[in-house]
C-alpha cells in the first residue's frame, strides 16, 4: 500500500512539475535555492542547479537567458522527461510483472504439465527482462 | 480465496493507475499548449475537470484503504463505488485516464467482494471494468486474472456440489483467462521496456 501511495505521489508531482512549466529541484542542493534567477518567470526556474549555471544565469542581461543557458535548460527538462518516464515504464514493467505472476500461479494451480511450465518459463523471462533494465521491482 | 492470497499489490496497482494518470495529464498539456488561443482555454477546463476527477479517486481509494485496516471490507466497497458514481470528466467521451481509474477500481471492488464470498459481485464488477478496458493494456490483463482467480474459485465450489461436468467446464475458462492475463502482461512489459529503451516517450501502459 505504501509503495501504491508513492507511485500516486510521484505521478501526480510529475504531472504538477511538466503542467507547471519546468522546476527542476534536484534535492541534493537546497542551498542554491536561495540565489535568484534572471528568469524566474520564464516558466523555467532552475533551483539547486549546477553553480555554473546559476552563475551564468544571474550574470544574464535583461534582455533574457543566453542561447547556452536556454540550451542547458533544454538538456535539463529534457533530461528530467527522460527520467520521469523511465521511473513510470519500470513501475508500469514491475506491476505488470506481477501480475503475469500471479496469473501464472493460479494457471498452475489448474493445470499442470506443460501449460504450467511454458507459463512459468515465461515469467522468467519476463522477470529477467525487468530486473535487466529496472533492477528487482519493490513487493 | 482470502484477503491475503489476493495480492494487495491490488492497492499499489490502483495507485499507480493514478499515477500513471498523473503523467498522462503531461501529455494533455502539451498538446493543449500547442492549440489555439480558444480550444486553450477549453483544454485548460477539461484539464481541471480531469484533475478533480482524479483527485477524488484518489481519496476514495485513501478511505478505501483506511477502511481495509480496519476490517471494513463492505466500507471499503462503498468508497469505491463513489467513484463509479461520480460525475466523469467530459462526459460522453471516453478519457483514456478515467477509463483507466474505473477499470482498475472495479477491478479492485472485485477483489475485495471475492474476498468476502461473493463471487457474483466480483464477477459483475470485472465485467463492468473489462468493458473499461478494452485493449491489450495492464488494466485488462489484471481483470482478466481477477476474472480466473474468481473462475478458479468457482471450479472448486462445483466440484465440492458434486458437479463435475460443470466443475470441468468453470476449470477450462479459469485456464483461458489466466492465460490470455499473462498474454496481455508480457505483451504490456515488452511493449513499455522497448518503447524505454527506444526513448519513444509514448505512454506506457
Amino acid at each position: 500500500m505504501k509503495h501504491g501511495l508513492a507511485w500516486l505521489t510521484v505521478g501526480l508531482v510529475t504531472g504538477g512539475v511538466a503542467c507547471g512549466g519546468a522546476a527542476v529541484e534536484p534535492a541534493s542542493a537546497p542551498a542554491s535555492e536561495a540565489a535568484p534567477s534572471s528568469t524566474g518567470t520564464a516558466g523555467a526556474q532552475v533551483q539547486g542547479g549546477p553553480q555554473g549555471v546559476e552563475a551564468a544565469a544571474t550574470a544574464g542581461t535583461t534582455h533574457g537567458p543566453a542561447p547556452e543557458i536556454a540550451g542547458a535548460r533544454g538538456e535539463l527538462d529534457g533530461a528530467e522527461r527522460q527520467v520521469a518516464a523511465s521511473q513510470g515504464d519500470c513501475a508500469a514493467a514491475c506491476r505488470a510483472l506481477a501480475s503475469m505472476e500471479r496469473a501464472a500461479d493460479h494457471l498452475c494451480a489448474l493445470a499442470a504439465g506443460t501449460e504450467c511450465s511454458s507459463a512459468r518459463e515465461r515469467v522468467d523471462a519476463a522477470r529477467q527482462r525487468v530486473q535487466s533494465t529496472c533492477g528487482a521491482c519493490a513487493r | 480465496m482470502t484477503l491475503r492470497r489476493l495480492p494487495f499489490g491490488s492497492l499499489s496497482l490502483v495507485a499507480g493507475a493514478l499515477a500513471l494518470s498523473g503523467v498522462l495529464v503531461v501529455s494533455q498539456c502539451d498538446r493543449h499548449v500547442s492549440a489555439g488561443p480558444d480550444q486553450a482555454d477549453d483544454a485548460a477546463v477539461v484539464d481541471t475537470d480531469l484533475l478533480a476527477f482524479l483527485s477524488l479517486a484518489r481519496a476514495h481509494h485513501h478511505e478505501a484503504n483506511l477502511d481495509e485496516q480496519t476490517g471494513d471490507v463492505a466500507g471499503a466497497v462503498g468508497a469505491l463505488q463513489r467513484i463509479i458514481d461520480a460525475p466523469k470528466p467530459h462526459a460522453g467521451t471516453a478519457i483514456p485516464e478515467v477509463e483507466e481509474v474505473l477499470a482498475d477500481t472495479y477491478a479492485r471492488m472485485a477483489e475485495l467482494r471475492l474476498s468476502q464470498g461473493d463471487a457474483d459481485g466480483a464477477k459483475r464488477d470485472v465485467e463492468s471494468g473489462l468493458a473499461h478496458a478494452t485493449g491489450p493494456t495492464y488494466f485488462r490483463g489484471h481483470l482478466l486474472e481477477v476474472y480466473g482467480i474468481i473462475e478458479e474459485q468457482r471450479t472448486a465450489r462445483l466440484a465440492d456440489a458434486g458437479s463435475p461436468e460443470e466443475a470441468a467446464k468453470a476449470r477450462a475458462h479459469a485456464r483461458e483467462l489466466l492465460e490470455q492475463a499473462v498474454d496481455i502482461q508480457e505483451s504490456v512489459i515488452a511493449h513499455v521496456l522497448d518503447a524505454s529503451a527506444g526513448g519513444d516517450g509514448g505512454p506506457s501502459r
